[in-house]
């Protein structure tokens, strides 16, 4: 297990009512996990599709690079990497 | 045709002058450019004024809306005394003020797939100050389809974002954002609200990524998303890689022509309100028609779903207070042997609130059509609009 920084932002900051937290895990997937326990319904609903997958419009980059073209969910993290989770916003 | 600076061109822009990294050349290349800024409200009020400021030779707006009340907060080129007016109106005035060297053209409609490549293609670069998804795709693939460089910026609550997409360079939004979010899962500023300074800000960083377009000159933020927390004063920046799959620049695009904005986001009537028009005239209740039944002094329980803040600004006195989030796990409170109407601010809401209690058994709900706004137009003045 490795403690990793996470930040959120957007609508899934305004759900989860935080912007940075610390998430034991040592995988992606683990991570959202992690989160999904913590922040339960409202979160999950803004965070998964129908199919138990990240929503498209919701980008995740660990250590500020794009996890679709890491191991997705997969990939593996160390002590203080950090995992943002960065919805799309429109507002202008 | 030759580019010169006159006499008052050369006191107005010394500043840039004498900065070898502008100089004579950088200020002629401002000049000669043109700059399209898509929405003149919150992004665009900075964007534009800093732009003209420079010296941008022509700047092309699009919006079609009005000044209103609640744009003063943050929309720094509308005045009180402009509320009403169209906006292109008010702002060309301003723009005109800081700068009479330069060209302000006016493009006063909507932004949509039937005007958009006839409108960019006049335009070195796209700043996109838009406030919603479908016109976020739309300003994207027209620049993508077209080739220019979309700059962009957008914000929510204390947040910004912003990138420069170029898809002859890097990513274009498509890469990063394949799907818009469904209706309703992302809120807009009026929907989340907005710290008014955040605009300035982002808007500020807009202006800042043109004028390095035109000039040719630093890092642009191609490839880069840059993020910003007011709450938190901090700075991020991410970076977007370019999608081989991405339909409209990726290596087998299946997007070679604008398409209906509305209809890939999932609205059907440009807005929200779909939603309620879904619920049908059952379900809805006019606020004459809920004074009326007040006034005939009917059991009406009046369940008011918006948030504890704003609950605190106004409310319709008796009504009960159940916001939105929580009105599944309350809903025992309620009785469904009771006349139950459903209120927010607007209506969008409450519409949404009715149709979970609906699916959870009840079945004599109504929706306060308009919400209290509405209440406060046709019913109760002295309830204050928001």
């Amino acid at each position: 297990m490795s403690t990793v920084t996470v930040s959120l932002s957007g609508a899934l900051a305004a759900v989860a009512g935080v912007t940075n937290i610390e998430v034991e895990a040592s995988s992606l997937s683990e991570v959202l996990t992690g989160l999904s326990t913590r922040y339960g319904g409202a979160f999950n609903e803004k965070l998964y599709d129908a199919n138990g997958k990240p929503r498209r419009f919701i980008n995740i980059y660990v250590n500020g690079r794009d996890y679709r073209f890491l191991k997705k969910l997969d990939t593996e993290l160390a002590n203080k990497d950090e995992v943002s989770l960065i919805p799309a916003v429109s507002g202008g | 045709m030759v580019t010169e600076l006159s006499h008052q061109e050369i006191l107005r822009y010394s500043r840039h002058l004498i900065m070898p990294e502008v100089g004579l050349a950088g200020q002629k290349k401002l000049k000669e450019a043109s700059v399209l800024c898509i929405g003149v409200g919150g992004l665009g009020s900075p964007l534009a004024m800093y732009l003209a400021a420079a010296g941008v030779g022509r700047i092309g707006l699009v919006d079609f809306d009005v000044v209103d009340f609640s744009n003063l907060q943050r929309q720094i080129l509308h005045h009180t005394a402009d509320v009403g007016r169209p906006k292109l109106e008010s702002a060309a005035e301003k723009l005109r003020a800081i700068n009479p060297e330069i060209e302000i053209v006016l493009h006063e409609a909507m932004f949509s797939s039937a005007n958009a490549m006839d409108i960019c293609r006049d335009y070195d670069v796209i700043a996109d100050g838009t406030d919603n998804f479908p016109t976020r795709y739309l300003t994207n693939d027209v620049c993508v389809l077209l080739g220019k460089p979309n700059v962009y910026a957008s914000i929510f609550r204390f947040e910004g974002q912003a990138s420069v997409f170029h898809a002859e360079k890097g990513p274009c939004y498509r890469c990063l954002y394949p799907e818009p979010p469904p209706p309703g899962m992302v809120p807009s500023c009026a929907e989340g609200g907005v710290l008014g300074i955040l605009p300035g800000i982002m808007g500020t960083i807009q202006a800042t990524e043109v004028i390095k377009q035109i000039l040719g000159s630093g890092d642009p933020l191609i490839g880069r998303l840059l993020l910003f927390n007011a709450l938190d004063m901090r700075w991020r920046e991410v970076k977007p890689m370019k999608d081989p799959d991405c339909p409209i620049c990726g290596e087998n695009p299946t997007i070679h022509e604008l398409i209906d904005y509305e209809q890939f986001c999932g609205i059907s009537m440009g807005s929200e309100e779909a939603h309620v028009e879904e619920l049908g005239a059952d379900w809805n209740i006019t606020p004459s028609d809920l004074n009326s039944e007040l006034q005939r002094e009917g059991k009406v329980v009046l369940v008011d779903v918006r948030e504890p803040h704003e609950w605190d600004i106004c409310h319709i006195t008796g009504s009960t207070f159940i916001p939105e989030g929580d009105v599944l796990a309350r809903m025992n409170e309620l009785d469904t042997a009771d006349d139950i109407v459903l209120i927010c601010r607007t209506g969008i809401r409450s519409a949404r609130a009715l149709n979970q209690l609906r699916e959870s058994g009840f079945t004599k709900l109504r929706n306060l059509v308009g919400g209290l706004h509405g209440w406060a137009d046709d019913v109760d003045p002295s309830i204050p609009k928001y």
